[in-house]
């Protein structure tokens, strides 16, 4: 059963004719071609998938479409264009935290989720805001080092709790 | 192929509807898209028709009076989690549950009505003596939760019905401890859960509850074990841990399973439960 779904992708309102029980992450991959967001596990416990949909981050492989009926969602795409991408970006290249590169996209949305409940986090902390990610080549100290980085270079940025997009 | 799938505006219409047709009720979607998911890029295979209840506002939401918490079905694990009045030992438990990702979606409704065996709010909610609030067309009722939930993956949830909400005496726990058992610290499912709460004035012991997850199909909870402590002093309570846990030890009926053993879980739920006691009753 198709029907019109709209809603915000990465700022701009979009429609779509599509089943309701599609899910997200297919839609944004096939439709938008927003091939940032990757598909891993596809059951949830990956977190390549990750977006947010009204500021709340999901894995989008769980997402059905009816569930982000005139929402918005932000993808990895979209929030590339902010001051905080920025900032964690450089804090990953800083620390070494990309190796293959394929759980990125996800440890970079589920950071900026982290930081903006708590702005300056501890390594127990990190490691619960990223504990729906897995990373199969770092090992996991690097991602902690850069988050840890990107807190040290910008963490003003997220006290103030500012969204730039 | 593809299934009828309603989008109901209201909960009126949500209700009116369900009388219609045997659908299936879609909250967070955190199990369903799994359980019904086929090959790569395959839609989900559906064979009932399919009702989209996530975002009525009418199932979200907390509320509170002076007895009773009121938790509607369709909050996240991250939103209960997140609320000031939930009981703590709730909290502990959904902290314990999957990931951060997945509490933001996965609701408390849906692990209540889905009756999974490893369900982790389902011992706490036994033990915190929680009710269910069903609703149709025509009708409300409340159920005990220990009498909604009627064994794995079956509950009293009529043709036409869903859950409306949760209800929760309000009560303080001096002592509570939610203990899980997986094969990892994070985003695991249960070998076995253990929930206890003891409070203790004057050095007797007033309240004491337990409730095992994941290991019989549905949660244990036995009032007649638990007031062989109450109203004991503590050295009296002491005294009777050994008749506590044999009492326990007949209850469990463990599987085993792709997760673990039925031995294993019935002797470490027995432990676990061993240490609450002692160190609960020590404590005072």
């Amino acid at each position: 059963m198709q029907i019109e779904i709209k809603f915000n992708l990465n700022g701009e309102d979009v429609s779509i004719m599509t089943d309701p029980v599609r899910r997200l992450l297919d839609v944004l991959r096939e439709d938008f071609k927003l091939t940032g967001v990757k598909e891993g596990c596809s059951e949830g416990e990956c977190g390549a998938c990750v977006v947010f949909v009204n500021d709340i981050l999901v894995n989008s492989c769980m997402v059905p479409m009816a569930n982000v009926i005139n929402k918005k969602v932000m993808s990895i795409e979209g929030f590339k264009q902010t001051k905080e991408f920025e900032v964690i970006e450089k804090g990953f290249l800083e620390a070494g935290a990309v190796q293959c590169g394929f759980c990125t996209p996800g440890m970079i949305m589920a950071t900026e989720n982290l930081l903006r409940n708590i702005s300056n986090p501890s390594v127990e902390e990190i490691k619960e805001g990223l504990s729906g990610n897995i990373c199969r080549c770092t090992g996991y100290q690097t991602i902690i080092e850069a988050v840890q980085l990107t807190v040290k270079d910008g963490g003003e940025l997220w006290k103030s709790n500012l969204t730039s997009l | 192929m593809e299934v009828k799938s309603y989008i109901p505006i209201d909960l009126e219409d949500c209700l009116g509807e369900l009388g219609n047709e045997n659908y299936w009720l879609f909250a967070g979607g955190t199990d369903l898209m799994i359980r019904k998911r086929q090959w790569h890029g395959a839609s989900r295979k559906f064979v009932r028709p399919v009702m989209f209840i996530n975002d009525l506002k009418e199932l979200n939401g907390i509320e509170s009076d002076d007895d009773y918490i009121y938790i509607k079905a369709c909050n996240s694990l991250a939103e209960v989690y997140e609320n000031d009045e939930a009981p703590e030992i709730l909290k502990k438990a959904i902290v314990s549950m999957a990931n951060p990702e997945i509490r933001n979606m996965a609701t408390i409704g849906g692990n209540v009505a889905n009756a999974a065996k490893v369900g982790d709010t389902l011992p706490v909610l036994f033990l915190l003596d929680a009710r269910v609030e069903l609703r149709s067309k025509n009708e409300k009722r409340i159920r005990k939760i220990s009498d909604f939930i009627k064994g794995k993956y079956q509950t009293d949830l009529r043709k036409g019905e869903l859950l409306y909400q949760i209800i929760i005496p309000k009560k303080e726990y001096d002592i509570n401890m939610f203990y899980k058992v997986g094969s990892r610290q994070g985003d695991t499912l249960s070998k076995l859960s253990v929930s206890c709460t003891m409070n203790i004035e004057n050095n007797f012991v007033n309240d004491f509850r337990v409730a095992f997850g994941a290991i019989n199909n549905k949660s244990i909870r036995d009032r007649y074990i638990e007031e062989k402590l109450i109203n004991k002093s503590v050295s009296e309570a002491e005294g009777l841990i050994y008749t506590v846990l044999n009492g326990y030890q007949d209850l469990l009926y463990g599987d085993n399973d792709k997760r673990s053993t039925k031995r294993y879980r019935e002797e470490t739920a027995i432990k676990i439960l061993h240490k609450f006691l002692k160190e609960a009753l020590n404590e005072k």
